[in-house]
């Protein structure tokens, strides 16, 4: 890990992603230049098919750029081993997507222990119960996924990408399965995270919530423009 | 310490896959364990039957040769032999012992039960109660110089006396139209005890025309006066002397039979019982492609089954991979559970095979099957290997996806 506080923790310049399929050729991102520090708190919001998730999966180590350098604490990722990308997503990135993604025959406390298992995490049980005490789930931890409500299920989501003690996360809309008040509810989470120093990088449709990110970004096209300008955005 | 508690919390993970998917594992168990058992049992009752079989063959005597006409329908009972040969044949087989016979074809009854047999005839000396040996059910072998007994081959006594006991009962023989009355003081245990139930179930074709057509255990025995030198005879048991090589007497009394230019054979029950046995390898090895059927089938249905059950799993293997599980830590994992599964339905199938076997013996069987550790380990092996060869291929497929992809498409 770097330690160097001023080298930021995702760096992203020139990067462009094209899908070809076929003749069919599709720029999902456009020359994205993206700097974020450690304890900024970023939301990025954009239309339909603007390529927020594309933008996501690339910081998040699931997919590569066409084209373009991503450094990750001022490592290049284009360099990682798959073994270094999986480990990568293990330890230090955390996870939430609009669809909660978590495994439906297990209970919440087994989904929330899931990373730890992979990382060899010998007090994974107490770490995630610990978890998902702060997310307000003390109680639901021998529950389903299908025995949640949306809001609960999303608030597991959260355990599991906290439980890793993550340098950052990324989150896909993540109350866009929610309704309104049970939305503020998660977001009151994220604020409370970001509080505590976390480091997150949300997309919205919503601009109420896009309001919340100390740096919001807006993308149209596959190209990212700043919207209002706090300093820490570059 | 550390090492078992991981490896337990491995195993545990494992098994929890099993569990949460009550329906896939039921399935894939039943199919496991029914062709595994399946697998086993065939094994063991082709072991059974050739360990019977080889008993059996013992039982006739292995250090015996024998000596006999070459089978020509025109010479049938027409003997080139005299009791003096004797003399010349056993010189390169020294210290032998010799029980002579003739053979006659002939008819017996029993007036009483009003029942007929068709049998050999054997003309011989109480000798070859000594010579080559058969276990009796009831009575004795004959004794020297008694004409007027006979011993019976089980066969023919439960032909003659369905009822029971045959002993002292006097059997009537026509020989060429003319009748003799001879007591019956024993009855010889039929050394193919496996072949009556080849005779009531059809489906080892193969093992029981071989045995049967080689020997048809139905004779009588009488004894007769062979001291005249002149005296013909069809045949002799020889007793190769103690310590003495039954194969390289056989060869010896062949070959002073040969100088001689006579139609006349002699062989070791010894090598006749290989070839029994040989014949018998056949057949196992025929029916050995039974159960590699078997298992292939076996095979094919569980890579089907893992095939649509891993599909199933395509989210949950994405989800996983997202959160930094590893392409083989996906596949040990699948793998595992297959193992386990593999384990508890071989464990099964011999508790099942075993069960089947003990049923087949009571119902149908006369001979207990033979369950041989290096084939049941062979099975289990082959079994488990089936298994996870069966798994690996569609496991590593589902590792291999791009974890966004399935996650937005599904
Ligand atoms: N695997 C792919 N193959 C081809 N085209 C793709 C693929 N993934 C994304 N795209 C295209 O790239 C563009 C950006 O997609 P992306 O999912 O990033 O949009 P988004 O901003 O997240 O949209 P939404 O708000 O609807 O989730 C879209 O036009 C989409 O069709
Ligand atoms: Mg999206």
């Amino acid at each position: 890990m770097n330690t160097d506080p001023s080298t930021p923790l995702i760096e992203l310049s020139g990067i462009h992603k094209t899908y070809s399929d076929g003749a069919l050729r599709v720029h999902a991102l456009r020359d994205v230049t993206l700097k974020v520090g450690r304890g900024e708190f970023v939301t990025i919001m954009g239309p339909s098919g603007s390529g927020k998730s594309t933008l996501l999966h690339i910081l998040g180590c699931l997919d590569h750029p066409s084209t373009g350098s991503y450094r990750f604490d001022g490592a290049d990722t284009s360099a990682f081993s798959d073994w270094e990308l999986a480990r990568t997503r293990n330890r230090r990135i955390g996870f939430i997507f609009q669809s909660f993604n978590l495994l439906l025959r297990e209970t919440a406390l087994e989904n929330v222990c899931l990373p730890l298992m992979y990382a060899g995490e010998p007090d994974a049980a107490k770490r995630s119960r610990e978890a998902l005490t702060k997310v307000g789930l003390a109680g639901r931890v021998e529950h389903r996924p299908g025995q949640l409500s949306g809001g609960e299920q999303q608030r597991v989501a959260i355990a599991r990408a906290i439980v890793k003690r993550p340098d950052v996360i990324l989150a896909d809309e993540p109350t866009g399965n929610l309704d309104t008040q049970v939305g503020h509810n998660i977001m009151d989470v994220f604020r409370s995270l970001h509080t505590d120093g976390l480091t997150i990088v949300l997309i919205t449709h919503n601009p109420e919530v896009a309001a919340l990110g100390t740096c919001q970004l807006r993308l149209r096209d596959g190209e990212l423009r700043e919207m209002a300008a706090p300093p820490a955005a570059r | 310490m550390n090492e078992i508690r991981r490896i337990a919390a491995v195993l545990a993970f494992a098994a929890r896959g099993l569990i949460r998917r009550p329906l896939q594992t039921a399935l894939l168990l039943v199919v496991l364990t029914v062709s595994l058992a399946g697998t086993m049992t065939i094994m063991a009752v082709l072991s059974g039957v050739k360990q019977q079989m080889f008993q059996d063959l013992k039982r006739v005597g292995l250090d015996v040769v024998n000596v006999q006409m070459v089978p020509d329908m025109e010479n049938l009972l027409l003997s080139p032999l005299l009791m003096e040969d004797a003399r010349w044949m056993l010189a390169g087989a020294p210290g032998s012992r010799l029980a002579p016979f003739r053979v006659d074809m002939a008819t017996g009854a029993d007036l009483e039960t009003e029942r007929s047999a068709d049998f050999l005839l054997l003309s011989t000396t109480h000798e070859w109660g000594v010579i080559a040996p058969q276990e009796l059910i009831a009575g004795r072998f004959l004794k020297p110089g008694e004409t007027d007994a006979c011993v019976l081959d089980e066969q023919i006594a439960r032909r003659l006396h369905p009822s029971g006991n045959a002993i002292g009962r006097d059997l009537f023989v026509t020989i060429d139209g003319a009748i003799t009355v001879f007591r019956i003081v024993g009855v010889l245990k039929d050394p193919f005890a496996i072949r009556q139930r080849f005779d009531e179930l059809d489906f080892a074709g193969a093992a029981r025309s071989t045995i049967n057509r080689i020997l048809e255990f139905k004779s009588v025995y009488i004894a007769h006066d062979f001291s005249e030198p002149h005296e013909p005879i069809h045949g002799a048991v020889v007793q190769v002397a103690s310590g003495q090589d039954a194969k390289a007497a056989a060869r010896a009394i062949q070959g002073a039979i040969d100088e001689r230019g006579l139609p006349i054979v002699a062989w070791a029950r010894k090598d006749w019982v290989n070839n029994v046995m040989k014949g018998a390898d056949l057949t196992t090895q025929v029916a050995g492609m039974i159960w590699i059927i078997v298992l292939f089938v076996t095979g094919v249905m569980i890579l089907t089954i893992s095939l649509v059950a891993i599909r199933e799993r395509y989210r949950e293997l994405a989800i996983r991979r997202t959160e930094g599980a590893l392409r083989v830590q996906i596949v040990s994992q699948l793998l595992l559970e297959n193992v386990l599964l593999s384990a508890l339905g071989g464990g099964m199938a011999v508790i099942l095979a075993r069960q089947t076997g003990h049923l087949l013996e009571s119902r149908y069987l006369s001979w207990p099957p033979v369950f041989l550790p290096n084939e049941m380990a062979l099975a289990l092996v082959l079994g488990i290997g089936i298994g996870a060869l069966a798994t690996v291929i569609p496991a590593w497929r589902a590792a291999s996806l791009d974890p966004v992809e399935v996650l937005r498409r599904t």
